[in-house]
């Protein structure tokens, strides 16, 4: 099971669905005249767009980073390795199609701290120079080739930077992934049945929401271990209540329209009903929620793994980034790169993203785009 | 109303007994008591009979659920969920596995420290950004209020673990204001506490502007406003006078939940500053794998969250009547 | 008319509010700037209390939490550096002698064994082990030693202790034992040793050292399973009286329970009996595992008011020591304060020319102890440790490797010096190689990376060269330690330092440097190819992977892992990380689940067999079901013929040779890359006097001295605050809110 979900052809075809899937969803949602409007009124905001853009390009990145293949080893004569006993080709662990395309940097590694586009390390080294020790920076084994500088084990800043990008992108979205289903499943649901069912999810609703969010994640990866899929598992448990609760109120409201109780008493089914007409109209709910909650779960990722319940450190993330960095500040002399670059790269994520999120929720929310 | 309030108190029971089972399921089935035996005994000494002496110690040797070999009432009594979980609905948290501490005693103890750092914030948030929310609102539609609600945005986008550090380097580091970390009981911790508290007010100032903003935005668009308008009032009179008074409402309501939430603490800035509050003690028992102290603080921020609901729905109902018939 | 007076009396009403409205901002805002002021002035960055700084007090801290003072279980250096300051042993090092040396502490002399062979005839001189078959130590202990001031020792009316049945309620008052009223002392005798023997013995305390006391004290076992049956005795009867055991275990009279090794013979003479020779046995007597444990005290906290009250053996250490605890805050911090009752003990005045040199001797023949109070603060993290350091608010500090280039500068023959910076501020810096060993060891019993066939051997050799500890030390300590020939630390007998001591399988000497450096990586591959591994490939034709085991993780953790991952990569090998949480790991390490972690061995005093004994077959963590401490499983009947001929031996030529066989063996086998000797770099200001790093024993706070008035004249000089920046806020602030008052007014 393991080894299926960690096998390339399994996370490529799942990020190929993902991408299908997706362009699926926005061609469909073309077609109504509701979208399209809202669309407009998100492309005439020139900031909205750029920022659009931005997500783009980092979205870009962490599906080149949730891609990848396996090389075929060779020997030193360039000659295909192959196992003795099968005669099949021999392969390495792989990478993504990042790892690949960062090699020259990623593999570029020096001794330790240097700064950026530096050409010595940053570290005083002793060297014996005629009988007398001094102590002064050695030059680097590959001077100026780091954009952003080395971390303490001599790791190219940068190349991490865009390798959190997958994570921070990841819990973005997938945590709302998962909530989504749910939330959407069981709010229409709950409203539109009502009676003993309402009664039963709004009961689960508010016990779960009822724990404090932080201790139930906590509680959470204390008791199935640290990392990414369960962070956001447990930021997915953690969320859905919000939106089922926001869903549950407008499918309430919807009930009460008269295109629903048109079609009731038309005798549709119940379920053709939630499916073409209520459904259809909370959309933009959701989206509006993901758009927002989106940024928040990246921050709310940093956080965590500061008070060690976020993605074990063999995951490189922002989180950890700044974690490693959040001592050099004290240093002397101080060294600020690491923590400057995941600052950076998580405001380019975040600061995009909220501002995005804006122009859609006012684009989406009809009470609040008459202001 | 009274009906209201007494049908509002009564669904409290059952939601608490729901997080207890949840907590249950969480802390004892998932993870189960030989686990965390094994866990607490070190390396050495975690033989069978080891394990079992560490439960039997520890009160985790009794049937999770049934205890057949009890009489009477026993056999529901003398079970692991009604001593370490449902224990807990009359205030009883049981002993740390660790360090054998009355957790109940512990609570009350850190609880006055995390309210000396989340209060001051609390209150100083709450005033700080409607003042400067009003601010905003009065230069509405103006330069300034772009910038000021793009800075917002800025602001929110910058992790708290950034706040943290940077306040930490500038403040204690570079100028020398205030130690760069610890508590002391009594009169000596204000010295302590200024950092935590400076950081998380600055932290929370980009949501708390936009939102406060967009509040009075709201009530700005009511027809009251239109009306004094009208009848000639200059415009920050009316802000400050009508549209605070009534946009301050739904703000209130909510204080009785925020301020039972504040006992909780702030894990961050705790687990930062080193102030032993409860929020640091709960992330000190998580590195500790301390599940008793654990399940305890995840049910306590669940019992203060739903007593705080209920101040607030209550609040609310006394506010605004119209809420009542939900 | 009517209606434009009503529309003027409204706008008046709305200019009045109007009016009131803005004295009160501008009162605000006045009262807010004031209020920043105040603040600012008042602004300090002393972590204590006030009054604290400019005592006679010694400040230093600890940022793993402490689990226990139980001197029968506490085994950790944390936990000794405070309990050593409060219990005392029949011997102790000298403080200043090296190499280290023992002393009397609370026995008159320092006891010397007498060996009994079979028939029962005195052995002189060194008999060999077999020929002994009975050792025995007489022990005087010193008169007029009185315990600490302790409520276990108050006598209450009726003659009985002061607190027998107390009630919990009327402790809850007092926040310290030390401030219960009643208080009492006595003298410590030879009964108290019996009884912290005998509780060794009890299987409910789990102490660590148990098996190995119980290989050489006679009738540990036999007393084990007494003591047991008495347990179960006495928990019978509390049970039938309703007592719920778990919160109040029972307290057998351990006075009185025999214990064939331990003959009682008068109140300040005791023998202790062993049942094999076991020269060792004289340092055991200089750790806390020896300290008089006074029975009034175990009763006192067995008493339910005394545990209601929260109060416990463990966390409330009672001793003949300088210092007694007086306030115990695990996650906050401890104090001590000086024991009045403390014997006439006093500072030592022989020492070497270099301890002169240092002003080691000025306070020679001083009564001890000098500081008035020790604070232990809990700090989690190293960073506010070395900034409260420079501060001037403790006393001590490590440097951590980040602060590194600021603290230290070379000097020109290479060694390590402070400095200018620092040593213009007053510090001073003491270097010291610790006796702790850190190795990557391999799991001997892992079909992959184990077994002692010749071609798992070279691929551990392999390893071990790919692997070079000398730039792990360079690149994580800044140089700070020793990469390691063998397990034995330099210092320890039987270390063999310079060009002899070179590992010959996976080190050579480097003349040119006098240094000892890796052999070549080619020769590493060479290796992997006779294992059968060329360029890392194994015989199916996929590179081999390697797993590391490690439990938890912190950032420096994962660096490590980074880097051994990228060293093994150069021989093709993958290694892959497995971390688990400490539970699951231990389970692994138990059941041999493992290939390759990175462990240390802490001395426990000063001698071969303390490091070699974790090679020797018989302590296999697997084969003893997790009771040895031979963690790799290493088992060799080679190595373990060697071990049981030095284990005992006196030091001499004859056991020189056989050390340096064992390590032979044990480079060549390979069950471990030898990691690394870490040496200690610590910085005292310049106000601590007498300060002296012992890395073995750990009662050295009594001996050291304070100068108050210089260190609170430092901490005035580093500690003044930058007030500027705030004012010119307040300025801002000032300006703006009344730019804005001004503009609505208008």
């Amino acid at each position: 099971m393991v080894e299926i979900w960690n096998s390339w052809w399994f996370q490529n075809t799942l990020v190929g669905l993902l991408v299908v899937s997706g362009i699926a969803v926005v061609l469909r949602l073309r077609r109504r005249e509701y979208w399209r409007l809202a669309y407009r009124e998100v492309c005439r905001r020139r900031g909205a767009v750029i920022c659009f853009f931005v997500l783009c390009l980092y979205t870009l990145v962490a599906l080149i980073d949730s891609v990848g293949w396996r090389n075929a080893l060779r020997d030193e004569n360039g000659e295909l390795m192959r196992d003795p006993r099968t005669g099949k080709v021999v392969y390495d662990r792989g990478g993504s199609a990042l790892d690949h395309l960062l090699k020259g940097i990623s593999s570029k590694k020096e001794k330790t701290y240097s700064s950026p586009m530096s050409r010595e390390s940053f570290m005083l080294e002793s060297v014996n120079r005629d009988g007398k020790v001094l102590r002064e920076r050695p030059p680097l084994k590959h001077p100026g080739a780091h954009l952003l500088g080395t971390d303490r084990i001599g790791q190219d800043v940068f190349c991490q930077a865009l390798k959190s990008i997958r994570t921070g992108m990841v819990i973005g979205i997938l945590t709302t992934l998962l909530a989504v289903p749910f939330a959407l499943l069981l709010g229409v649901a709950s409203g539109y049945y009502g009676g003993l069912v309402d009664d039963i999810l709004q009961y689960i609703c508010s016990v779960l929401s009822s724990i404090p969010t932080v201790l139930f994640i906590a509680s959470f990866m204390l008791i199935f271990g640290r990392g990414l899929p369960q962070l956001c598992l447990a930021m997915g448990i953690a969320s859905w209540t919000g939106l089922y609760r926001l869903l549950r109120g407008e499918t309430l409201r919807l009930r009460e329209e008269e295109f629903v109780q048109a079609a009731v008493a038309m005798g549709v089914p119940s379920w053709r009903v939630l499916l073409r007409h209520i459904v259809p109209n909370v959309m933009h709910l959701v989206l509006i929620t993901a758009v927002l909650r989106f940024s928040s779960e990246v921050l709310a990722e940093a956080a965590l793994t500061y008070l060690g319940i976020g993605v074990g450190s063999d995951t490189i993330s922002w989180g950890t980034m700044i974690n490693d960095a959040r001592t050099e500040l004290t240093r002397d002399p101080i060294i600020w790169w690491k923590l400057c670059t995941a600052f950076a790269f998580m405001l380019g994520l975040v600061l995009p993203a909220n501002i995005f999120g804006d122009a859609v929720r006012d684009a989406l929310d009809p009470r609040l785009r008459t202001q | 109303m009274l009906a209201y309030i007494v049908r509002r108190i009564l669904y409290v029971i059952p939601t608490l007994l729901g997080v207890n089972v949840l907590v249950f399921v969480l802390f004892f089935l998932v993870n189960s008591p030989d686990d965390m035996a094994r866990q607490a005994l070190g390396e050495k000494n975690s033989d069978p009979v080891q394990v079992e002496r560490w439960k039997e110690a520890h009160g985790y040797d009794v049937p999770l659920f049934w205890n057949g070999n009890a009489s009477g009432i026993g056999r529901v009594t003398k079970t692991v969920f009604f001593t370490k979980s449902l224990s807990m609905m009359w205030g009883d948290f049981g002993k740390s596995d660790m360090t054998h501490e009355s957790i109940g005693d512990e609570i009350i103890r850190r609880a006055l420290p995390s309210l000396c750092v989340t209060a001051p914030i609390f209150l100083a948030t709450l005033l700080i950004n409607v003042f400067l929310a009003m601010l905003v609102a009065t230069a509405r539609g103006s330069v300034t209020d772009r910038v000021t609600q793009f800075a917002c945005v800025v602001f929110m986008s910058i992790s708290t673990l950034i706040y943290i550090i940077a306040g930490q380097y500038f403040f204690a580091k570079l100028l020398r204001w205030t130690p760069v970390s610890g508590y002391l009981p009594g009169l000596d911790c204000w010295k302590f506490l200024a950092l935590p508290i400076l950081v998380g007010v600055i932290s929370s100032l980009g949501s708390g502007i936009r939102l406060y903003r967009t509040l009075f935005l709201e009530e700005i668009n009511k027809d009251y406003v239109r009306t004094a308008r009208a009848k000639g009032l200059p415009e920050w009179q009316i802000l400050f006078l009508h549209v605070l008074k009534n946009a301050m409402i739904p703000i209130l309501t909510n204080v009785p939940l925020q301020l039972l939430m504040l006992m909780m603490g702030n894990m961050m800035l705790e687990n930062f500053f080193s102030i032993p509050g409860l929020g640091g003690y709960t992330i000190t028992a998580l590195n500790a794998q301390d599940f008793a102290i654990v399940r305890s603080m995840v049910f306590l921020g669940s019992l203060l969250y739903v007593v705080g609901l209920l101040l607030t729905d209550i609040c609310y109902s006394l506010v605004d009547p119209r809420i009542r018939l939900g | 008319m009517t209606e434009d007076g009503s529309s003027s009396s409204g706008v008046d009403l709305a200019r009045k509010s109007g009016f009131r409205l803005r004295v009160v901002l501008t009162a605000l805002l006045l009262l807010f700037c004031a209020l920043c002021i105040v603040l600012l002035r008042g602004c300090t960055n002393d972590p204590w209390p006030s009054g604290f700084s400019s005592s006679d007090t010694y400040f230093t801290n600890y940022s793993s939490e402490f689990k226990t003072f139980d001197p029968a279980v506490s085994y950790y250096v944390h936990e000794g550096e405070v309990l050593d300051s409060i219990v005392e042993m029949p011997v102790c090092y000298d403080y200043l002698k090296r190499p280290y040396e023992l002393v009397p502490m609370l026995a008159e002399s320092v006891p010397v064994p007498v060996y009994y062979g079979k028939s029962g005839e005195v052995l002189t001189g060194d008999p060999p082990s077999d020929a002994v078959s009975r050792v025995e130590y007489l022990v005087r202990v010193k008169r007029g030693i009185k315990y600490q001031p302790h409520p276990c020792f108050g006598v209450g009316t009726d003659g009985k202790g002061a607190y027998a049945g107390v009630d919990s309620k009327s402790l809850k008052a007092y926040s310290s034992l030390s401030e219960f009223p009643v208080q009492g002392t006595r003298e410590m005798t030879a009964v108290d040793f019996k009884v912290a023997v005998t509780r060794l013995c009890d299987t409910r305390l789990a102490s660590p050292i148990y098996s190995t006391f119980a290989s050489f004290i006679l009738g540990m076992d036999e007393c084990s399973s007494l003591i047991k049956a008495e347990v179960a005795r006495l928990e019978q009867e509390s049970q039938s009286r309703g007592i719920r055991l778990e919160s109040y275990p029972v307290v057998p009279d351990y006075r009185t329970l025999p214990l064939a090794g331990f003959e009682l013979i008068d109140d300040h003479t005791f023998k202790l009996v062993l049942s094999r020779k076991y020269p060792q046995a004289i340092y055991w007597m200089a750790l806390h595992f020896f300290s008089p444990v006074p029975f009034e005290a175990l009763e006192f906290y067995a008493e339910p008011g005394v545990v209601d009250a929260g109060y416990s053996f463990k966390n409330w250490p009672v001793g003949t020591g300088a210092y007694m605890m007086t306030e115990c805050k695990l996650r906050e911090g401890l104090t001590l304060v000086k024991n009045p009752n403390f014997r006439d003990e006093f500072y030592p005045s022989s020492g070497s020319e270099s301890d002169k040199a240092l002003g080691l001797l000025a306070d020679s023949g001083k009564r001890l102890p000098f500081i008035e109070r020790i604070r232990f603060q809990y700090e989690r993290e190293s960073i506010p440790i070395w900034i409260k350091f420079l501060q001037g608010y403790y006393d001590t500090s490590g440097i951590p490797s980040d602060m590194y280039d600021a603290a230290v500068t070379l000097e020109t023959n290479g060694d390590m010096g402070l400095s200018p910076e620092m040593a213009a501020k007053g510090m001073a810096m003491t270097r010291s190689v610790t006796a702790i060993s850190y190795y990557l060891g391999f799991n001997m019993l892992d079909p992959t990376v184990g077994g002692l066939t010749p071609e798992k051997k070279k691929l551990r050799q392999a390893i071990s060269i790919a692997v070079d500890y000398q730039e792990f030390i360079d690149v994580f300590m800044n140089g700070r330690g020793v990469p390691g020939q063998s397990i034995l630390p330099p210092g320890i007998y039987g270390c063999v330092e310079g060009e002899a001591g070179v590992n010959p399988f996976v080190d050579q000497w480097d003349a040119e440097s006098g240094k000892t450096v890796r052999q070549p990586l080619a020769r590493a591959k060479e290796l992997m190819v006779e294992a059968g591994y060329p360029n890392g490939i194994g015989p199916d034709g996929k590179p081999l992977v390697l797993y590391y085991d490690a439990s938890g993780s912190s950032s420096q953790s994962k660096s490590t892992f980074l880097w051994l991952r990228d060293k093994m990569s150069q021989l093709g090998i993958v290694l892959e990380e497995r971390l688990t949480d400490l539970n699951r790991f231990r389970d692994k390490i138990r059941t041999g689940q493992w290939q390759l972690q990175f462990t240390g061995w802490v001395a426990d005093y000063p001698d071969p067999e303390n490091f070699l004994f974790l090679f020797c077959g018989e302590n296999g963590i697997v084969a003893t079901q997790g009771r040895g401490s031979n963690k790799t499983n290493y088992s060799s009947s080679e190595y373990d013929k060697v071990f049981k001929r030095l284990e005992t031996m006196a030091n001499g030529p004859e056991r020189m040779a056989l050390i340096g066989e064992a390590v032979k063996i044990l480079q060549e086998d390979a069950p471990c890359c030898w990691g690394y000797h870490p040496m200690s770099l610590v910085l005292t200001h310049g106000w601590l006097k007498n300060y002296k790093p012992h890395h073995v024993g750990k009662t050295f706070m009594k001996n050291l001295r304070i100068e108050s008035e210089a260190r609170t004249e430092y901490q005035k000089r580093e500690n003044a605050p930058v007030l500027w920046p705030g004012y010119l806020v307040v300025l801002l602030v000032l300006l703006v809110g009344s730019w804005r008052l001004y503009v609505w007014r208008s």
